[in-house]
């Protein structure tokens, strides 16, 4: 499969776990996060204590313990939750940025420019909160959760 | 972090068809090339190896030998040749997994479709002999 836009699978576990933690009325673990984005366990854990390490989530502890969020949905911008994967992310204008391009000019028009320009520019005025308001979690997959 | 899945290969193929179309009938070497493009030798011999496998290019040997085009540069579109490092794009495949679908709640996916789309569109639309008058100044 070739992908055009590099959103990683840690990229997309962030956003998903930040999405269910959000709508979530009860704590969930990342084991819960885990089964219900489909992915390994090991590699949910990491991404989501990167998002406790960037002071998005917050962890309790014990048998009902669970992520949740350590400030109002409407706060975060989902350039956070990406930058908590990725750093501080910085738009050049050679996708593979060569300082000094060989044509003088991009070879091709600067659309790559174009395109990641567009992309920030979403992810740096939306909020978790807009995410959220409009993604449709099935209630089911929370009703499993809850009756564990 | 790149936000367009561009691999140094990728631009490097681009790059080099560009100056191998703008070389002409006289051809190219790879050693002039990196020299141009200022990139690792090595790295661009497999490069330019894949664009000859696929039938963009073809060389010559000899002291006068290069890398020429296989067909002409306005019969080249951006596509083939990025298909030919990357393999055939699938547009219902851009950006996420498949199997991701039925609990997608990454809700700018819309957008990260119809900015993928965008991209392949340029590379389906734009030929070769578009952009090759860019490396005239190169070939002289």
């Amino acid at each position: 499969m070739t992908k055009i836009i590099a959103i990683s699978e840690a990229n997309a576990i962030a956003f998903h776990g930040m999405a269910l933690i959000a709508k979530s009325e009860i704590a969930i673990n990342a084991n819960d996060i885990a089964e219900i984005s489909g992915s390994s366990k090991h590699h949910t854990s990491k991404v989501l204590q990167r998002l406790v390490k960037q002071g998005l989530l917050g962890s309790t502890r014990g048998p009902s313990g669970g992520f949740y969020l350590k400030k109002s949905a409407k706060d975060i911008l989902l350039m956070e939750i990406l930058e908590a994967q990725e750093g501080t992310i910085e738009l050049n204008d050679c996708p593979i940025d060569n300082p000094i391009c060989p044509f003088g000019t991009c070879l091709m028009g600067g659309i790559c420019y174009d395109i990641s320009d567009t992309l920030l520019k979403y992810l740096r005025t939306h909020t978790l909160q807009e995410m959220i308001d409009n993604i449709d979690v099935k209630k089911d997959l929370f009703n499993k959760l809850e009756s564990k | 972090m790149k936000i367009i899945a561009l691999s140094e290969a990728n631009i490097l193929s681009i790059h080099s068809m560009a100056i191998i179309a703008a070389a002409g009938e006289k051809g190219i070497s790879v050693h002039k090339i990196a020299e141009l493009t200022n990139c690792s030798k090595h790295h661009l011999f497999k490069v330019v190896e894949t664009l000859a496998k696929s039938g963009l290019a073809y060389s010559t040997r000899g002291p006068l030998g290069g890398f020429h085009l296989k067909k002409p540069a306005d019969q080249i579109n951006l596509l083939e040749i990025y298909e030919s490092l990357n393999g055939t794009v699938n547009i219902d495949e851009l950006c996420f997994n498949k199997n991701k679908e039925e609990t997608n709640y990454i809700f700018f996916d819309h957008l990260c479709h119809e900015l993928s789309m965008k991209f392949v569109n340029y590379l389906t639309t734009t030929k070769l002999s578009d952009i090759m008058h860019r490396a005239n100044f190169m070939v002289k």
